[in-house]
Protein backbone atom coordinates (compact mmCIF):
# COMPACT_ATOMS: atom_id res chain seq x y z
CA UNK A 1 0.00 0.00 0.00
CA UNK A 2 1.27 3.32 -0.94
CA UNK A 3 0.23 6.72 0.67
CA UNK A 4 0.71 9.61 -0.36
CA UNK A 5 1.64 12.56 1.20
CA UNK A 6 1.42 16.08 -1.35
CA UNK A 7 4.12 18.79 0.02
CA UNK A 8 0.97 21.36 0.96
CA UNK A 9 -0.79 18.57 3.60
CA UNK A 10 1.99 19.09 5.43
CA UNK A 11 1.41 21.24 8.81
CA UNK A 12 2.70 24.84 8.25
CA UNK A 13 4.19 26.67 11.29
CA UNK A 14 5.49 30.19 10.92
CA UNK A 15 6.82 32.02 13.99
CA UNK A 16 9.09 34.56 12.09
CA UNK A 17 12.36 33.45 13.13
CA UNK A 18 11.29 29.63 12.29
CA UNK A 19 9.69 28.20 9.08
CA UNK A 20 8.09 24.64 9.97
CA UNK A 21 6.34 21.73 8.18
CA UNK A 22 5.32 19.20 10.13
CA UNK A 23 4.63 15.38 8.24
CA UNK A 24 3.32 14.10 11.95
CA UNK A 25 1.85 15.64 14.98
CA UNK A 26 4.46 17.75 16.47
CA UNK A 27 4.30 20.42 19.14
CA UNK A 28 0.65 22.48 18.54
CA UNK A 29 -0.50 20.30 15.49
CA UNK A 30 -1.97 17.31 16.57
CA UNK A 31 -3.96 14.46 14.93
CA UNK A 32 -4.27 11.26 16.51
CA UNK A 33 -4.79 9.37 13.06
CA UNK A 34 -0.98 10.89 12.07
CA UNK A 35 1.26 10.43 15.24
CA UNK A 36 3.78 8.08 13.64
CA UNK A 37 4.95 5.61 10.90
CA UNK A 38 6.52 2.35 12.83
CA UNK A 39 9.19 4.01 15.04
CA UNK A 40 9.17 7.38 12.69
CA UNK A 41 7.64 9.88 15.08
CA UNK A 42 8.78 13.45 13.31
CA UNK A 43 10.27 14.71 10.36
CA UNK A 44 9.96 18.48 10.15
CA UNK A 45 11.31 20.65 7.38
CA UNK A 46 12.91 23.58 8.88
CA UNK A 47 14.16 26.79 7.90
CA UNK A 48 15.96 28.81 10.69
CA UNK A 49 16.97 32.54 10.81
CA UNK A 50 20.49 33.94 10.63
CA UNK A 51 21.46 33.84 14.42
CA UNK A 52 18.17 32.08 15.55
CA UNK A 53 17.38 28.57 16.71
CA UNK A 54 16.50 26.42 19.42
CA UNK A 55 17.77 27.36 22.94
CA UNK A 56 18.96 25.08 25.68
CA UNK A 57 15.65 21.99 25.85
CA UNK A 58 15.71 18.92 26.86
CA UNK A 59 15.31 15.42 25.12
CA UNK A 60 14.76 11.61 26.13
CA UNK A 61 14.32 8.02 24.65
CA UNK A 62 14.32 9.48 20.74
CA UNK A 63 17.03 9.01 18.27
CA UNK A 64 17.05 12.12 16.55
CA UNK A 65 18.52 12.45 12.94
CA UNK A 66 19.22 16.12 11.49
CA UNK A 67 20.29 16.52 7.75
CA UNK A 68 21.16 20.18 6.96
CA UNK A 69 19.94 20.89 3.44
CA UNK A 70 21.75 24.62 3.50
CA UNK A 71 23.67 26.96 5.71
CA UNK A 72 25.37 25.84 9.14
CA UNK A 73 23.50 23.99 12.11
CA UNK A 74 25.98 24.56 15.38
CA UNK A 75 24.99 21.96 18.26
CA UNK A 76 25.68 21.72 21.69
CA UNK A 77 24.66 18.84 24.45
CA UNK A 78 25.22 18.21 27.95
CA UNK A 79 27.22 15.46 27.40
CA UNK A 80 30.49 18.14 26.35
CA UNK A 81 29.80 17.63 22.32
CA UNK A 82 29.73 20.65 20.08
CA UNK A 83 29.83 20.66 16.06
CA UNK A 84 28.70 22.64 13.30
CA UNK A 85 26.67 20.56 10.52
CA UNK A 86 26.36 21.57 7.11
CA UNK A 87 25.14 19.71 3.78
CA UNK A 88 26.88 16.81 2.93
CA UNK A 89 26.90 15.99 6.98
CA UNK A 90 24.86 14.38 9.46
CA UNK A 91 24.35 14.37 12.94
CA UNK A 92 22.79 11.82 15.09
CA UNK A 93 21.63 12.26 18.84
CA UNK A 94 20.90 9.18 20.88
CA UNK A 95 18.52 11.39 23.45
CA UNK A 96 18.68 8.33 25.76
CA UNK A 97 18.13 8.65 29.66
CA UNK A 98 18.42 12.53 28.99
CA UNK A 99 20.47 15.21 27.09
CA UNK A 100 20.17 19.29 26.89
CA UNK A 101 20.84 20.61 23.95
CA UNK A 102 21.13 23.61 21.48
CA UNK A 103 20.61 24.02 17.66
CA UNK A 104 21.78 27.24 16.36
CA UNK A 105 22.08 28.76 13.01
CA UNK A 106 25.83 30.24 13.66
CA UNK A 107 25.56 32.36 10.43
CA UNK A 108 24.12 36.44 10.62
CA UNK A 109 23.51 36.51 6.88
CA UNK A 110 22.40 32.76 5.74
CA UNK A 111 19.37 30.96 6.66
CA UNK A 112 19.96 27.14 7.67
CA UNK A 113 17.21 24.79 6.15
CA UNK A 114 17.65 21.11 7.52
CA UNK A 115 15.40 18.12 8.17
CA UNK A 116 14.70 17.12 11.25
CA UNK A 117 13.67 13.28 12.13
CA UNK A 118 12.77 11.77 15.06
CA UNK A 119 12.66 7.76 15.12
CA UNK A 120 11.84 5.77 18.82
CA UNK A 121 14.61 3.90 19.78
CA UNK A 122 14.78 0.24 20.39
CA UNK A 123 15.58 0.62 24.05
CA UNK A 124 14.58 2.85 26.38
CA UNK A 125 17.05 4.33 29.43
CA UNK A 126 20.29 4.35 26.88
CA UNK A 127 23.66 6.49 27.41
CA UNK A 128 23.16 9.67 25.29
CA UNK A 129 25.21 9.91 22.73
CA UNK A 130 25.87 12.19 19.81
CA UNK A 131 27.55 11.82 16.10
CA UNK A 132 28.32 13.80 13.78
CA UNK A 133 29.60 12.30 10.33
CA UNK A 134 29.86 13.29 6.52
CA UNK A 135 29.30 11.46 3.61
CA UNK A 136 30.56 11.07 0.18
CA UNK A 137 28.48 13.55 -1.90
CA UNK A 138 29.61 11.78 -5.51
CA UNK A 139 28.45 8.68 -3.90
CA UNK A 140 24.73 9.43 -4.08
CA UNK A 141 24.71 10.10 -7.76
CA UNK A 142 22.13 7.88 -9.06
CA UNK A 143 22.33 5.00 -6.07
CA UNK A 144 20.47 4.77 -2.81
CA UNK A 145 23.40 5.77 -0.15
CA UNK A 146 23.23 4.67 3.20
CA UNK A 147 24.13 7.37 5.80
CA UNK A 148 22.28 6.28 8.77
CA UNK A 149 21.91 2.40 9.98
CA UNK A 150 21.67 0.34 13.20
CA UNK A 151 25.12 -0.77 12.05
CA UNK A 152 26.96 1.94 11.15
CA UNK A 153 30.33 -0.38 10.13
CA UNK A 154 31.21 2.92 7.70
CA UNK A 155 33.28 5.86 9.27
CA UNK A 156 30.43 7.45 6.18
CA UNK A 157 27.38 5.90 8.17
CA UNK A 158 26.23 7.28 11.60
CA UNK A 159 24.90 4.45 13.45
CA UNK A 160 21.10 4.77 14.81
CA UNK A 161 19.70 2.16 17.98
CA UNK A 162 16.61 1.45 15.82
CA UNK A 163 16.55 -1.11 13.21
CA UNK A 164 16.35 1.32 10.31
CA UNK A 165 18.38 2.58 7.33
CA UNK A 166 18.53 6.34 5.83
CA UNK A 167 19.73 6.37 2.27
CA UNK A 168 19.77 9.57 0.53
CA UNK A 169 20.35 10.06 -3.28
CA UNK A 170 20.94 12.45 -6.25
CA UNK A 171 19.15 11.08 -9.32
CA UNK A 172 19.91 12.92 -12.23
CA UNK A 173 17.58 13.54 -14.91
CA UNK A 174 16.74 10.12 -17.12
CA UNK A 175 17.74 8.10 -14.16
CA UNK A 176 15.80 5.21 -12.21
CA UNK A 177 16.66 2.97 -9.27
CA UNK A 178 15.20 -0.13 -7.48
CA UNK A 179 14.75 -0.82 -4.31
CA UNK A 180 13.89 -4.37 -2.92
CA UNK A 181 12.72 -4.29 0.12
CA UNK A 182 11.71 -7.25 2.91
CA UNK A 183 8.39 -8.50 4.05
CA UNK A 184 6.54 -6.63 6.69
CA UNK A 185 8.66 -3.30 6.54
CA UNK A 186 7.99 0.12 5.73
CA UNK A 187 9.08 2.74 3.70
CA UNK A 188 8.93 6.61 4.19
CA UNK A 189 10.14 8.38 0.90
CA UNK A 190 10.73 11.65 0.92
CA UNK A 191 11.86 14.02 -2.27
CA UNK A 192 13.83 17.01 -1.27
CA UNK A 193 14.25 18.33 -4.42
CA UNK A 194 12.99 17.79 -8.20
CA UNK A 195 10.07 15.32 -8.93
CA UNK A 196 9.65 11.35 -8.78
CA UNK A 197 7.65 8.65 -10.47
CA UNK A 198 7.84 6.00 -7.80
CA UNK A 199 6.55 2.04 -9.62
CA UNK A 200 5.57 -0.57 -7.38
CA UNK A 201 6.45 -3.89 -8.22
CA UNK A 202 6.56 -7.77 -7.23
CA UNK A 203 9.10 -10.08 -8.25
CA UNK A 204 7.34 -12.66 -10.96
CA UNK A 205 10.16 -15.31 -9.53
CA UNK A 206 12.82 -15.21 -12.29
CA UNK A 207 14.07 -11.80 -11.50
CA UNK A 208 12.00 -9.51 -13.76
CA UNK A 209 9.69 -7.23 -12.76
CA UNK A 210 5.99 -6.91 -12.92
CA UNK A 211 4.54 -3.48 -12.31
CA UNK A 212 0.99 -2.08 -11.24
CA UNK A 213 0.56 0.30 -13.32
CA UNK A 214 -2.63 1.93 -11.32
CA UNK A 215 -0.20 1.82 -8.33
CA UNK A 216 2.29 4.55 -10.41
CA UNK A 217 2.84 8.11 -8.27
CA UNK A 218 4.21 10.82 -9.05
CA UNK A 219 5.89 12.74 -6.59
CA UNK A 220 7.07 16.76 -6.32
CA UNK A 221 9.44 18.78 -4.73
CA UNK A 222 8.74 17.68 -1.01
CA UNK A 223 5.93 15.27 -1.65
CA UNK A 224 6.19 11.97 0.83
CA UNK A 225 5.00 8.71 0.51
CA UNK A 226 4.69 6.04 3.24
CA UNK A 227 4.84 2.38 1.73
CA UNK A 228 3.64 -0.67 3.49
CA UNK A 229 3.51 -4.52 1.57
CA UNK A 230 5.69 -3.71 -1.18
CA UNK A 231 8.57 -5.95 -1.85
CA UNK A 232 10.43 -3.71 -4.77
CA UNK A 233 10.01 -0.07 -6.20
CA UNK A 234 11.34 1.52 -9.19
CA UNK A 235 12.14 5.35 -8.80
CA UNK A 236 12.18 7.22 -12.14
CA UNK A 237 13.02 10.91 -12.75
CA UNK A 238 12.98 12.65 -15.75
CA UNK A 239 14.19 15.98 -14.33
CA UNK A 240 16.21 15.05 -12.05
CA UNK A 241 15.54 13.96 -8.42
CA UNK A 242 17.26 14.56 -4.54
CA UNK A 243 15.31 11.99 -2.57
CA UNK A 244 15.48 10.29 1.33
CA UNK A 245 14.54 6.58 1.79
CA UNK A 246 14.09 5.42 5.02
CA UNK A 247 14.05 1.36 5.14
CA UNK A 248 11.83 1.45 9.11
CA UNK A 249 10.46 -2.03 11.13
CA UNK B 1 16.53 37.30 52.73
CA UNK B 2 15.92 35.70 49.44
CA UNK B 3 12.81 34.99 47.68
CA UNK B 4 12.62 31.45 45.81
CA UNK B 5 10.37 30.50 43.73
CA UNK B 6 9.46 27.24 42.18
CA UNK B 7 7.48 26.37 39.06
CA UNK B 8 6.52 23.24 38.22
CA UNK B 9 5.81 22.13 34.51
CA UNK B 10 4.99 18.89 33.18
CA UNK B 11 4.03 18.66 28.86
CA UNK B 12 4.07 15.83 26.36
CA UNK B 13 8.30 15.56 25.01
CA UNK B 14 6.78 15.46 21.45
CA UNK B 15 3.02 17.01 21.11
CA UNK B 16 4.03 19.90 23.54
CA UNK B 17 0.70 19.38 25.45
CA UNK B 18 0.39 20.89 28.69
CA UNK B 19 -0.09 18.77 31.74
CA UNK B 20 0.47 21.06 34.67
CA UNK B 21 1.98 24.49 34.98
CA UNK B 22 1.74 26.25 38.11
CA UNK B 23 2.19 29.36 36.25
CA UNK B 24 -0.91 28.90 35.01
CA UNK B 25 -3.16 27.04 37.76
CA UNK B 26 -1.11 26.72 41.12
CA UNK B 27 -2.01 23.01 42.07
CA UNK B 28 -0.57 21.18 45.41
CA UNK B 29 3.01 19.37 44.62
CA UNK B 30 5.86 17.98 46.02
CA UNK B 31 9.27 16.49 45.30
CA UNK B 32 11.27 13.86 47.65
CA UNK B 33 14.69 13.50 46.64
CA UNK B 34 16.33 10.54 46.77
CA UNK B 35 20.16 10.45 47.33
CA UNK B 36 21.05 8.75 44.63
CA UNK B 37 19.46 11.61 42.10
CA UNK B 38 16.36 10.17 41.70
CA UNK B 39 13.12 11.08 43.60
CA UNK B 40 9.14 10.80 43.90
CA UNK B 41 6.83 13.21 42.52
CA UNK B 42 3.21 13.90 43.90
CA UNK B 43 1.02 16.23 42.19
CA UNK B 44 -2.53 16.89 42.96
CA UNK B 45 -4.84 17.18 39.59
CA UNK B 46 -8.49 17.19 39.88
CA UNK B 47 -9.10 17.25 36.40
CA UNK B 48 -9.49 13.67 35.99
CA UNK B 49 -9.00 13.38 32.00
CA UNK B 50 -5.56 15.03 32.25
CA UNK B 51 -4.28 13.01 35.42
CA UNK B 52 -5.34 9.78 32.56
CA UNK B 53 -3.84 11.52 30.02
CA UNK B 54 -0.81 12.06 32.51
CA UNK B 55 -0.95 8.26 32.73
CA UNK B 56 -1.10 7.32 28.93
CA UNK B 57 2.10 9.66 28.21
CA UNK B 58 3.92 8.55 30.90
CA UNK B 59 7.13 7.61 29.00
CA UNK B 60 6.61 10.81 27.03
CA UNK B 61 6.79 13.65 29.79
CA UNK B 62 8.80 16.16 30.49
CA UNK B 63 9.15 17.36 33.76
CA UNK B 64 10.60 20.47 34.78
CA UNK B 65 10.98 22.57 37.99
CA UNK B 66 12.59 26.24 37.05
CA UNK B 67 13.71 27.89 39.86
CA UNK B 68 13.88 31.28 40.05
CA UNK B 69 15.89 33.72 43.38
CA UNK B 70 14.74 36.94 43.20
CA UNK B 71 15.99 38.89 40.19
CA UNK B 72 18.60 35.76 39.18
CA UNK B 73 18.51 33.96 36.14
CA UNK B 74 15.98 31.35 35.98
CA UNK B 75 17.65 28.09 36.69
CA UNK B 76 15.56 24.83 35.11
CA UNK B 77 15.67 21.27 36.06
CA UNK B 78 14.59 18.40 33.75
CA UNK B 79 13.53 15.10 35.48
CA UNK B 80 13.26 11.80 33.65
CA UNK B 81 10.58 10.30 34.07
CA UNK B 82 10.50 6.58 35.11
CA UNK B 83 7.58 5.51 32.93
CA UNK B 84 6.45 2.17 34.62
CA UNK B 85 5.90 4.60 37.90
CA UNK B 86 3.23 6.71 36.66
CA UNK B 87 -0.11 6.56 38.41
CA UNK B 88 -3.36 8.51 38.84
CA UNK B 89 -5.78 8.39 41.79
CA UNK B 90 -9.32 9.17 40.83
CA UNK B 91 -10.55 9.88 44.12
CA UNK B 92 -7.36 11.59 46.02
CA UNK B 93 -6.66 12.97 42.26
CA UNK B 94 -3.19 12.31 43.46
CA UNK B 95 -0.64 11.66 40.40
CA UNK B 96 3.00 10.05 41.72
CA UNK B 97 5.62 8.73 39.76
CA UNK B 98 9.45 8.13 40.07
CA UNK B 99 12.02 10.15 38.13
CA UNK B 100 15.47 8.89 37.84
CA UNK B 101 17.63 11.35 37.02
CA UNK B 102 18.18 15.26 36.74
CA UNK B 103 20.05 17.94 34.64
CA UNK B 104 19.96 21.30 35.63
CA UNK B 105 20.11 24.00 33.07
CA UNK B 106 19.01 27.60 32.28
CA UNK B 107 18.41 29.14 28.97
CA UNK B 108 21.62 30.87 28.32
CA UNK B 109 24.05 28.16 29.52
CA UNK B 110 24.45 24.14 28.93
CA UNK B 111 27.34 22.76 31.22
CA UNK B 112 28.28 19.57 30.95
CA UNK B 113 26.42 16.63 32.17
CA UNK B 114 23.99 19.36 33.05
CA UNK B 115 25.84 20.33 36.30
Amino acid sequence: MIQVYPAQSRYYVDRDWLKSYYSFSFADYHDPENVRFGPLRVFNDDIIAPGKGFGPHPHHDMEIVTVVLKGYLKHEDSTGQAAVTTFGEIQRMSAGSGIIHSEMNPSQTEEVQLLQIWFEPEQRGLTPSYEHTRYDLAQMKNRLLPVVSRQGDHPHIARINQDLTLYLSDLEPGQQLEFVQEPGRRIFLFVIEGSLRVVPGTSDGSGSMSNDKTGIVELARRDSVRITEESRLQLHTREGARLMLIDLP
Amino acid sequence: MVHVRDILLIKHAVGGRVIVDTRITSVPWKFEADPDGGGQFTVTIRDKETGHEAVRLAYELNVFIFRQADDQIVSKIWHYVDGKTVHYDENSGELRFAVRKSIQYTDEKISKNGT
